[in-house]
């Protein structure tokens, strides 16, 4: 008789690590004390059983539409579900609490620092930051100058990127200001596991991540115009074709506002309308993804088709909230980043809770010299690229791949910051194809928000895990997977 | 408050799901009802049938040269070639129904994505193999799903009239082009010596391919003939798939979406109005007696009513 095989004889021929932090099993191999009940949950459950769930999980997602577009013109076959993992990763009530409170820290200093910069400049004028670092980004916006949003929040939303380093401490990773996304999957792989294993979920006192599009909505709506008794919010997509569009659609409906795409909108005498089947019906607040450069051609890219022309003079007037404001791309630049944890002791004089990682900026003489003799030991990304697009990583490169990627960063210093690299924790994840669970790199993206006296943090976020073996970027459009997240209720 | 471009994608969810039911209920009709076809009839003329019904005789005859089943078949189910096989109406109901998640419920969004992602396990040569029926069952009853999903979790406002104002306008267009197609089916044959067997054979095949034979059967007592089977089709005010019928849903969902606005002549309002008033006090003889030309006159009366529609309501 074949014996069945369980997820215990999986987990004991688990390949450890010790060059990183394993999250699941300490240096001696022990289950940590905080995934005691998931392990030993999932330790009787048998492989078949196991695979079962595994399939059911992946078809509930393709049958509720979770699919991202892989940019591709092809119409078909290019749908991908964001792979799910059923082993969560946990994060204990107490390191939450310092991760919380050093998120809300961070998104005040940089709503300050935004403000300063496009009005009063007294952190350039203090030289605290560099002028020249800010006056020469990209995303630097003229057209945010001398005007203060709604309630001094340029930030609603704010997406930082978190990972657990192998001193047993998080360090953010980057700040993401923009349009940041992936919540739709926190909230659908939460459902998952709901669905999935409800006796394990219901036992294990997690904090919940469903008041996630409740509190968005009051941000959306405490940022409405004065004198706005009962604002029209709607959230603002570039249309199903964008890899977000589930999440837009999915939150849309969450939150019971109007998605609406450029061409539902328009502007007349700095207010917008929306063109409705009885007439125009005016907007109030924009939540909108889709980022500045297409959002008015009249003031930025003119050939943007997305956006909505005369859109930046009604915000400016004070008609209409933007949800983030423009502008915002200056502040999440991978070079300001290095200059965070200054914005917070001179804004609130507080010292950080979060540790940055340390950064090279290579546009400074010592730096960039010690960036070209160690680009070996070093990652290095351009400041101004997202999507893990662009990302050197030195150790995986040949001799010839560094010499070619020096000349590149000397011809734009500017561009480029190194980071030593970093070991990101590992997790225990079932790797279809072995059936079996081996160590992958995760990280965390937590979303917060920030509103007029509002100030939320959603209790989980979308831990990302690197399929590939051995990969330490982790982002869908780089063959990335996902599990929920648990914080742990005291 | 509605969304223009929300509004055009409901009614056109609504359109491409009562013609996917129609076109693959005649197409299953006829392929097996072909089976059951007196000698003389011939095979190329269901084929034909088919394409007529489904506007995409001329299409067809650019894709290929001969009528042959399977090509047939193919073309206006699973053929990405062809812009309005099912597989390619399902997708495009998906389409709209995706830029519409905001205003409907989930329930209803998923009903129609299981059905796309249904639709695209179908190959050639399975559809060859054991012909249309697995196919177009499946298509029949998961518009009928969709339409049940759909009626069982939406408000009755707006949201809900466009995609039954969709739904009726297109049903109403259907049968009217199911007639045609069949009479025109008949004329073929009409020099046919055992016309007469032919004749009863087509009028069955009519009101089975508008999924009306038995509750005709059942209405009249007995079996169907001309008169009975354009009757049922046309004038019936009880059975869901005659013109009549959806011209008076129609008129019932347009005054929801206007917001009971007075009506003007130059609106679709009164358009609907006028052509359902015509058609209760219409008697069968008079449309007997020239029943080509009245279709035809049906079929351009609603197809400026999609018109309207769209002009007043669907573009901004």
């Amino acid at each position: 008789m074949i014996q069945e095989k369980y997820l215990e004889n999986l987990f004991r021929e688990y390949s450890r690590t010790s060059e990183f932090l394993d999250e699941v099993f300490d240096e001696n191999g022990q289950i940590r004390q905080h995934y005691q009940r998931v392990y030993n949950h999932l330790a009787k459950i048998s492989l078949p059983d196991f695979k079962y769930l595994n399939d059911y999980a992946k078809k509930s997602s393709f049958d509720q539409g979770i699919t991202f577009n892989v940019y591709s013109d092809k119409s078909q076959g290019v749908e991908r579900i964001f792979p799910f993992d059923l082993f969560p990763r946990i994060i204990p009530t107490k390191e939450w609490e310092k991760i919380e409170k050093g998120l809300i820290q961070r998104n005040r200093a940089l709503n300050l620092f935004l403000q300063d910069i496009y009005n009063e400049k007294k952190i350039l004028k203090d030289n605290v930051v560099p002028k020249e670092l800010i006056f020469s980004s990209r995303h630097y916006c003229k057209h945010m100058m001398d005007f203060v949003p709604y309630g001094g929040i340029y930030v609603h939303i704010s997406g930082t990127d978190i990972i657990k380093h192998k001193d047993g401490e998080y360090y953010v990773l980057e700040d993401n200001l923009r349009c940041p996304s992936g919540v739709s999957y926190v909230l659908s792989n939460r459902m998952a596991t709901k669905r999935i294993l409800p006796n394990l979920f219901f036992k294990s006192r997690v904090q919940p991540v469903v008041d996630y599009p409740e509190a968005l909505a009051e941000v959306i709506k405490s940022v409405a115009p004065i004198g706005v008794d009962q604002p029209v919010c709607v959230v603002l997509t570039p249309g199903m074709y964008n890899s977000a569009y589930y999440e837009h659609s999915y939150l849309a409906l969450q939150m019971g506002m109007q998605l609406v795409e450029g061409r539902d909108l328009f502007v007349d005498h700095n207010f917008v309308y929306m063109k409705t089947i009885h007439g125009p019906k005016k907007v109030d607040v924009i939540y909108r993804r889709i980022d500045d450069d297409f959002i008015d051609p009249m003031v930025f890219r003119a050939d943007s088709t997305l956006g909505i022309p005369g859109l930046m003079s009604a915000f400016r007037e004070g008609n209409v909230s933007l949800v983030n404001a423009p502008g915002t791309g200056v502040a999440d630049d991978k070079a300001v980043y290095t200059y965070v944890p200054d914005m917070i002791r001179y804004y609130l004089s507080e010292e950080p809770i979060l540790k940055n990682v340390f950064t090279y900026r290579c546009e400074k003489g010592d730096d960039f010299l010690y960036v070209l003799e160690n680009l070996d030991k070093l990652v290095v990304k351009p400041v101004d690229e997202s999507g893990g697009y662009g990302i050197f990583i030195g150790s995986k490169a040949s001799r010839q791949e560094q010499e070619d990627f020096k000349e590149i960063i000397k011809a734009n210093r500017r561009k480029y910051i190194a980071q030593p690299i970093m070991s990101l924790s590992v997790h225990s994840t079932f790797i279809e194809e072995n059936e079996r669970f081996e160590p992958r790199h995760v990280d965390l993206r937590t979303f917060s928000l920030s509103g007029y006296q509002i100030e939320y943090v959603c209790k989980g976020g979308l831990t990302r895990v690197a399929l590939r073996k051995g990969n330490l970027i982790v982002n869908s459009s780089q063959g990335g997977g996902s599990k929920d997240t648990w914080v742990l209720q005291e | 408050m509605m969304l223009s471009r929300t509004a055009n994608s409901l009614f056109w969810i609504g359109r491409y799901i009562e013609r996917i039911e129609h076109l693959a209920r005649y197409i299953n009709a006829q392929y097996l009802s072909s089976s059951d076809a007196p000698s003389a009839f011939d095979k190329q003329l269901t084929l034909e049938s088919m394409l007529f019904m489904a506007s995409a005789a001329q299409s067809f005859q650019e894709y290929s040269p001969q009528i042959v089943d399977h090509q047939v078949i193919y073309f206006l189910t699973l053929e990405d070639q062809n812009p309005y096989s099912i597989k390619n109406y399902v997708a495009l109901v998906r389409e709209n129904a995706r830029g519409v998640r905001d205003n409907t419920p989930t329930e209803l969004w998923e009903a129609i994505n299981r059905f796309y992602h249904a639709m695209n396990v179908f190959t050639r040569e399975e559809m060859e193999k054991k012909g249309p029926y697995d196919f177009c069952k499946s298509a029949m009853d998961t518009t009928t799903i969709i339409k049940g999903v759909a009626d069982n979790t939406l408000l009755r406002n707006e949201v809900w009239s466009l995609i039954r104002t969709g739904i009726h306008l297109e049903r109403a267009t259907q049968i009217t082009q199911i007639i045609l197609s069949k009479l025109q089916d008949i004329r073929k044959t009409e020099e046919s010596p055992m016309s007469q067997a032919i004749q009863s054979y087509h009028w069955a095949a009519l009101l089975r391919s508008a999924g009306g034979l038995d509750m005709s059967r059942h209405y009249y007592g007995t079996t169907p003939n001309r008169e009975r089977a354009i009757d049922f089709l046309l004038l019936n005010q009880k059975f869901p798939k005659s013109v009549l019928y959806n011209l008076e849903k129609l008129k019932a969902d347009l005054k929801i979406i206007s917001n009971n606005k007075p009506i003007s002549p130059d609106s679709v309002e009164f358009t609907v109005g006028k052509l359902t008033a015509n058609m209760n006090f219409l008697t069968l003889d008079e449309i007997l007696a020239q029943a080509e030309k009245f279709l035809h006159d049906l079929q351009q009366t609603l197809i400026r009513i999609g018109a309207q529609i769209e002009q007043q309501y669907l573009t901004f």
